[in-house]
């Protein structure tokens, strides 16, 4: 369970986000500019709200009132990024390791879980790939592996299906939505395309201008 | 062709000077003036000096650079400036400057003085100077360097778990890292180079002070006209070698 709490000011309005997301997808859908990525940023300690907290499976991560603010590092939420946010100078396999590399996690052990990660989204023969060479569709596999083979105890995309071409973007919304629903952990969905609510018939909310609401 | 023309005078007229002096090389010239104690005390303490140098530069100019590309504080463009300033001011008042501020009379002398430190006309003022007159290009370059690192994936780095130590280490480095070795190569040759904050604050002490461009200047007002072109000639190369070295890393993309 994600529970969360946020106020601070913006440019163009002030963003006041108050909501709960339990295991399983929840879509947050909202025009674009309507503070979508602000949430995540303030949920992934990115950046420090005014006021609120955020709290998840019981641990406090944020908490204005008392101080408390978990640095990103040591949150354990993964974030897929617009645009992946792949590291250029690593190949696939590398930044596939890369979380379990800061958790120090064993040498064969990371190996072996980064294979397994990569073999499990179809991306097996990639491994030693440097990640400018690899297509939209390939991109957005690589950086799913890099977020979930950490085991996250939640997880944050945002816009996954913007940087992909149309035809890429058809082929690949079902994968992902079966693959998502196998990840039992808080996961937030943002979108600005309303389609994202057809794909994830769960709970929703919707944004603007910095106001968060649920959908019923 | 006008154009041509122009542009082949100003090639000609910075080749040319620069191609003359290898034409003065005698080649009993090079052996002889390489045998004399001061090009070998020359050539050695600007090897030490431009490298301890160096060292201080990237030590402190890369927190620095750093603290510029990402820092939101209030005077950034003051301390921008300030970092800048060296490249402008000549080097002949960088050296009055330092001498007046860390020389025996100056105003941290007498404090110095009672922690037993001498700094002026020292191989530690040759230092000092260089990374005054150098650093700047550094931590200029480093910073340009760290401005083009995607911060995307230094949040990436964070979320998957690294600290901003480990962050810095394995995403902003080795991503900056042709500015920071091209900031590294230029600052070097700036330090090497070094001539007139030197010679007001360190002197013109054989083993002491007296780098390669000091030595040079030496051998001409005392008639070695032969040591000086050998010393001229082994800058020279040196340069080369920076500038090749500078065209490489700029070509050279992460990724």
């Amino acid at each position: 369970m994600l529970q969360f709490d946020l106020h601070m000011e913006l440019r163009e309005f002030s963003f006041n986000a108050t909501g709960e997301a339990a295991n399983g997808v929840t879509v947050v859908e909202g025009p674009s500019g309507a503070g979508k990525t602000t949430l995540l940023r303030l949920l992934a300690g990115l950046i420090r709200p005014k006021a609120g907290a955020v709290a998840l499976d019981g641990r406090t991560l944020t908490d204005t009132t008392r101080n408390v603010f978990v640095p990103p590092a040591q949150r354990n939420i993964a974030i897929l990024f617009q645009e992946y946010a792949l590291f250029p100078h690593f190949d696939v396999a590398a930044n596939v390791a890369y979380g379990l590399r800061a958790r120090n996690v064993p040498r064969a052990e990371r190996e072996e879980r980064v294979m397994r990660e990569l073999q499990r989204l179809d991306i097996g023969t990639l491994a030693r790939a440097r990640v400018t060479e690899l297509s939209g569709g390939q991109r957005q596999r690589v950086a799913l592996a890099r977020a979930l083979v950490v085991k996250p105890a939640a997880l944050l995309l945002d816009e996954p299906l913007a940087a992909l071409d149309v035809a890429t973007r058809k082929l690949v919304r079902g994968e992902l939505a079966t693959l998502l629903r196998q990840v039992n952990v808080p996961t937030l969905f943002v979108s600005h395309d309303p389609g994202a609510r057809q794909l994830f018939p769960g709970p929703a909310f919707h944004i603007e201008r910095g106001t968060l609401t649920q959908l019923p | 062709m006008a154009v041509v023309l122009a542009a082949a005078i100003l090639v000609a007229f910075i080749l040319l000077p620069l191609a003359g002096l290898f034409f003065h090389l005698q080649p009993g010239d090079i052996i002889a003036a390489l045998q004399t104690a001061v090009a070998q005390e020359a050539l050695r303490l600007s090897i030490i000096t431009t490298f301890g140098s160096l060292a201080i530069t990237v030590l402190l100019g890369t927190p620095l650079a750093y603290v510029l590309a990402r820092g939101n504080f209030p005077g950034r463009p003051f301390v921008d400036a300030i970092v800048d300033l060296p490249i402008v001011v000549p080097p002949a008042v960088a050296g009055l400057a330092l001498l007046l501020a860390f020389g025996r009379n100056g105003t941290f002398g007498p404090l110095l003085l009672k922690l037993g430190i001498t700094v002026s006309f020292s191989t530690v003022a040759v230092i000092m100077a260089q990374t005054f007159v150098a650093s700047p290009f550094y931590v200029r370059s480093a910073r340009a360097g760290f401005i083009a690192v995607d911060r995307t994936l230094e949040a990436a780095s964070a979320s998957l778990g690294m600290g901003p130590l480990r962050t810095f280490a394995f995403i902003t480095v080795p991503l900056a890292a042709p500015a920071l070795i091209g900031g590294a190569v230029l600052s070097w040759a700036r330090a090497l180079g070094e001539f007139g904050a030197t010679i007001m604050f360190a002197g013109n002490l054989q083993g002491v002070s007296q780098t390669l461009p000091l030595a040079v200047y030496l051998n001409l007002e005392s008639g070695n006209l032969p040591i000086a072109v050998v010393l001229s000639v082994i800058l020279i190369l040196f340069s080369l070698i920076v500038v090749i070295a500078v065209h490489t890393t700029a070509e050279r993309k992460p990724g």
